[in-house]
């Protein structure tokens, strides 16, 4: 199952990079010189868009607001918010229709703390440092945390972001007001 | 064969040669990974606004989506997280004694950490100016790795001749101030019971970063005499073999740096127990 699924999203990735108009770096990985710090096997893959952690107990969103799950697929591009946005947009998700929005729907999504989101980088890889196996389509963008940083000297409206070109968490896309960045949602629960 | 499956050898299987299919490699080979862990809370049990301003309390710009309300913190503050020993928030530790015992809570005494919750026992440095425990807290070293598995590509810098450690000697290459040789030492001499101490990787130093606190970045009833610095961990940086990850413990956040730069190290093993 799992080899039929890197199969398939190895197609996928293959395709999206000939036709695609959107710029998408080549991922690169040290697979014989880095440990995998996301491996699949870590992972549930449920086939409706959502896939477990089995390590860390967190179902995870496949793909990032703004895309659309379709066959194991992440179609349309991302969308950046603000961070208040990104606050606000999980009450958006959870008292609309939830998702997935077929079979079983959760409304108890929330937006990742940041040991949660550096949880999913694969720092084998760059440009995307995330397995494309488990996330696909994943762009090499900052992604907004649910961890306001803490005040320092007199600075006090940063939040903790990832950034999934290498991994870093401490880009300057952190502004709450002026910094806009990706969202990807997690809940709790099959731990 | 279907057509994905002929488009993925007409098209796809040049172009991911580079990419992280790990599935996708001929023979169905996995690459090498970590040990991981359950996560520990970030510490932050307070909240922010929006555009700016961070308060002492758990309210804040829709405070439910924020991570104060959300997690093993919160649960510790309401009463209804049990911990085996203590910590602040969320963090759930025991101190260690120098044959590897655990101690109560109010010890004052403590060579080692456990983190009850990852599993993981944290090396407690000591307050000794440079050169004069095997344990500094002052002490610095490069990254070294001659483990091409886990090292991306490159060993890194054993000796960079700028910087000593307990027991350096230029002519003894055994003695020099970098993370493989230091955790070799540390094993001889044994840590706590134990000899299979190692360098954290990034996500394992991370775990014990405390975001709600800053310089340092961490819960020093535990971890005293912490640097607000740089530490090592054993994750090479994928972009560049000349680097490796650490955490910066002014705030907690990950870094890069060059692997012939000088950082500070925190070794830990897996609890066995």
């Amino acid at each position: 199952m799992f080899s039929n699924f890197g199969y398939k999203n190895s197609v996928v990735i293959g395709l999206f990079i000939l036709f695609s108009q959107q710029v998408f770096a080549a991922q690169t990985c040290k697979t014989s010189s880095i440990l995998s710090t996301s491996p699949i096997e870590d992972f549930e893959v449920h086939g409706d868009g959502t896939v477990t952690d089995k390590v860390t107990g967190l179902m995870w969103k496949v793909c990032s607001e703004g895309q659309t799950f379709n066959a194991g697929e992440c179609t349309d591009a991302t969308t950046t918010h603000t961070w208040a946005e990104a606050l606000a947009l999980v009450d958006t998700l959870n008292s609309g229709t939830g998702f997935p929005e077929d079979g079983v729907t959760y409304n108890d999504w929330r937006l990742p703390n940041l040991k949660e989101l550096k949880s999913i980088t694969e720092l084998q890889c760059a440009t995307p440092a995330i397995n494309l196996s488990i996330f696909p389509n994943t762009p090499s963008a900052s992604y907004w945390s649910s961890s306001p940083r803490a005040t320092y000297g007199t600075v006090d409206n940063l939040t903790w972001i990832v950034h999934f070109d290498f991994g870093y968490d401490n880009n300057d896309n952190n502004n709450r007001e002026t910094s806009r960045n990706n969202v990807r949602f997690v809940r709790s629960g099959h731990y | 064969m279907n057509l994905h499956a002929k488009l993925a050898i007409l098209f796809a299987s040049p172009l991911i040669v580079s990419g992280c299919i790990e599935t996708g490699d001929s023979g169905g080979g996995k690459s090498i990974t970590v040990e991981r862990t359950v996560l520990n809370d970030t510490g932050i049990d307070w909240g922010g606004n929006s555009p700016n301003g961070n308060n002492a309390t758990c309210t804040g710009e829709t405070i439910a989506s924020q991570d104060c309300s959300h997690g093993r913190d919160i649960q510790a503050s309401s009463g209804s997280l049990a911990k085996a020993g203590d910590g602040a928030g969320g963090f759930d530790f025991s101190k260690i004694d120098a044959a590897g015992n655990v101690l109560p809570d109010y010890a004052t005494n403590w060579t080692c950490v456990k983190d009850n919750h990852t599993g993981l026992v944290w090396e407690v440095k000591v307050d000794a100016p440079q050169g004069t425990n095997l344990h500094s807290n002052q002490d610095k070293y490069t990254w070294y790795n001659t483990k091409n598995s886990r090292n991306g590509g490159a060993d890194g810098s054993r000796d960079n001749g700028n910087i000593t450690c307990y027991g350096y000697s230029s002519s003894e290459k055994s003695s020099f101030c970098n993370t493989q040789d230091y955790a070799n030492r540390v094993n001889e001499a044994g840590l706590c019971g134990a000899k299979d101490w190692r360098l954290p990787t990034l996500s394992e130093l991370q775990s014990i970063a405390h975001l709600g606190v800053s310089s340092p970045a961490i819960d020093t009833n535990y971890f005293p005499n912490s640097m607000s610095a740089f530490y090592w961990s054993s994750s090479p940086h994928a972009n560049s073999s000349n680097d490796s990850w650490g955490i910066g413990f002014i705030l907690g956040n990950s870094e890069d740096s060059h692997r012939y730069s000088s950082g500070y190290v925190r070794l830990v093993r897996q609890n066995s127990n």
